[in-house]
């Protein structure tokens, strides 16, 4: 059963891999976070809270590579095991948003009537409204912190999914395979779960590469403005957040841990982009 | 026909609003710790005082009653006073959404003519090295964390070559740094988006018919694809302002500009609520009034839907 549903997602994979030198490039750097969120412990030189108050703010040097913060602390390091929290962040907010948003979509797609008119309603006055204030709106109603950053940023990702479902299962409820299953008596639960949700993955799994560069964005904005993650977590929008005040005595602390997450939204954003057209039928027959 | 129009859109409206409003209040309604707490400290008031002062701000109410209470007064253009300073929230934050609109108009202005410039050229050979290029830059545009790039800017031309003042509110140069920093995080989209209104556009029979009639390539694009990937460019354009108007929030937080978003912000850290409610609300109806524009742009834009509403 695994290897099975496997094999189609290694090929695409590889197709994705292939497709350009960026996207290659792309993916590496991801596969590259990956790995070194597994192996923190053992890749990092220094541990993410070593303070060192003998040797704060040092610029790059051979035993801190990329300088010291405010702390004395391995910029390097830190950055190191910043990919922990930034993995949670974007598993996690996914997640959330994924499953929440795909469900309430496909719910009031698939059944219309009052249901739909309200939910479609709430969805596009909650997207015609800048998100940052909902996930403010959250944050600042459960209290600052990781967790409660990471559900703010799915809940207000989860719009997008919401939406996204939506769309698609208004086409598909229309399908001959849709109609044939509700033919031979398949429970509305079983047409929109085990046929509609597969033929829709495709689209749902390229919005959730956008939503995981949306959600780094979002984490490092809300640490930026201190109500993401707490010291001495090392998130990298806190590092941003708290080297902010020593930016004229040591650039080097806040420049590193923004082009950390340029990069990696940079990464997300390209691979997303080669997803979608992997998954656009024109390109795909055009590939085959 | 026009004026129907637009008495049908913006009674769609109505109950976009009361949502924002319902969702708000309750979001704000369960916030930790209430006004009354946050202004005498942990002890709080003795019981009497509570009580009058709960009186006082309707908090003795129910959450219905309050609620309706709220959007009445919302509809009737009451809009309560700041909790702290005891300023009318309506002044304060008309005061607030002049900065704003300075810097999102100014910002989204330059972010517009780069993205249409750039797509223009991307357009007239799409896949050429240049359209490649232009292709990354958009994309590395939206993919910049606004903040660190505010810093970026702050740290080269403030501190480095000491030219721009980082931050505050008063003459142009106080303006320059935080629309810089929005334009250049904005134009990729814009971009991206005229650019594949542009080729779809450009795809289509009447531009061959245009170009067999000998116009120069210039001209095609100019007057029959630009006009007609208006719509899309107008809607994006629109769209984003919208956003900026509270969405600017970090911009305005890195470079202490004393925008709509920031005053939210602030009252959300004070447990402001007229504050809250009221940044809050206006925004949604900004963005609602900018849809509202966007719509009625698309009546002189293109005769096709002045046509169907008739």
């Amino acid at each position: 059963m695994v290897p099975k549903l496997l094999a189609p997602a290694l090929e695409s994979l590889k197709a994705l891999y292939r497709g350009s030198p960026a996207t290659a490039v792309a993916m590496t750097i991801i596969l590259g976070i990956l790995m070194l969120a597994a192996l923190a412990d053992y890749v990092a030189p220094y541990g993410y809270s070593e303070i060192n108050l003998w040797r704060r703010l040092e610029p790059p040097t051979f035993d801190h590579v990329l300088g010291t913060d405010h702390l004395g602390r391995d910029i390097l390091s830190r950055l190191i095991h910043g990919t922990r929290p930034l993995l949670y962040v974007i598993v996690v907010a996914v997640l959330i948003a994924v499953s929440t948003g795909t469900l309430i979509g496909l719910l009031s797609g698939y059944f219309g009537g009052a249901v739909d008119l309200v939910v479609s309603r709430v969805i596009d006055a909650l997207m015609s409204f800048p998100a940052i204030l909902i996930a403010l709106a959250v944050v600042a109603t459960l209290g600052p912190g990781l967790e409660k950053v990471v559900i703010a940023i799915g809940i207000a990702e989860a719009t997008t999914f919401a939406r996204l479902s939506r769309g698609l299962i208004l086409v598909e409820k229309e399908q001959l395979y849709v109609l044939s299953a509700r033919a031979v008596g398949a429970s509305s639960f079983r047409v929109i779960f085990r046929h509609v949700l597969p033929n829709i993955a495709g689209p749902l799994l390229v919005q959730s590469t956008f939503a995981a560069s949306s959600a780094i964005l979002w984490e490092a904005a809300l640490s930026f403005l201190g109500l993401g993650a707490q010291p001495p977590t090392p998130s990298w929008g806190l590092m941003l957040y708290e080297a902010k005040d020593y930016m004229t005595l040591a650039p080097h602390a806040m420049m590193f841990p923004g082009l950390a997450i340029f990069i990696t939204v940079l990464s997300f954003n390209i691979v997303g982009e080669a997803l979608r057209d992997l998954m656009d039928p024109r390109f795909r027959r055009i590939m085959k | 026909m026009t004026l129907s129009y637009v008495a049908y859109r913006a009674l769609l409206y109505i109950p976009t609003l009361f949502i924002i409003l319902l969702i708000t209040f309750s979001l704000v309604k369960l916030l930790p710790g209430d006004p009354i707490t946050v202004m005498y400290g942990e002890l709080g008031p003795p019981p009497e005082a509570r009580r009058a002062l709960e009186e006082k701000l309707g908090l003795d109410k129910p959450f219905a009653i309050q609620f309706f209470f709220y959007a009445y007064r919302i509809f009737t253009g009451d809009w309560g006073k700041s909790i702290y300073t005891g300023e009318p929230v309506v002044e304060l934050v008309l005061r607030r959404f002049a900065a704003t609109l300075e810097l999102t108009a100014v910002s989204l202005a330059i972010a517009s003519a780069i993205g249409i410039a750039l797509a223009y050229i991307a357009v007239r050979r799409p896949n050429s090295l240049a359209d490649r290029l232009i292709g990354i830059a958009s994309m590395t545009s939206y993919s910049i964390p606004v903040f660190w790039w505010g810093l970026v800017l702050i740290l080269i031309f403030s501190v480095s070559l000491k030219l721009l003042p980082p931050g505050g509110r008063g003459g142009l140069e106080n303006l320059v740094l935080p629309s810089l920093t929005l334009a250049i995080v904005n134009f990729g989209l814009i971009c991206r988006v005229s650019r594949a209104a542009m080729l779809e556009v450009y795809s289509q029979d009447f531009v061959m018919a245009a170009k067999a009639r000998g116009l120069s390539e210039r001209r095609v694009i100019l007057k029959y694809v630009m006009r007609n990937a208006a719509i899309a460019i107008v809607t994006l354009v629109g769209l984003r302002f919208g956003m900026l108007m509270g969405g600017a929030v970090i911009t305005e937080t890195v470079f202490a500009y004393p925008g709509v978003g920031r005053m939210i912000v602030e009252g959300i850290f004070s447990r402001d609520y007229p504050i809250i409610f009221g940044g809050i609300v206006f925004v949604a109806l900004v963005v609602m009034t900018v849809n509202l524009v966007v719509d009625l742009i698309y009546l002189a834009l293109d005769p096709r839907v002045r046509i169907a509403r008739s």
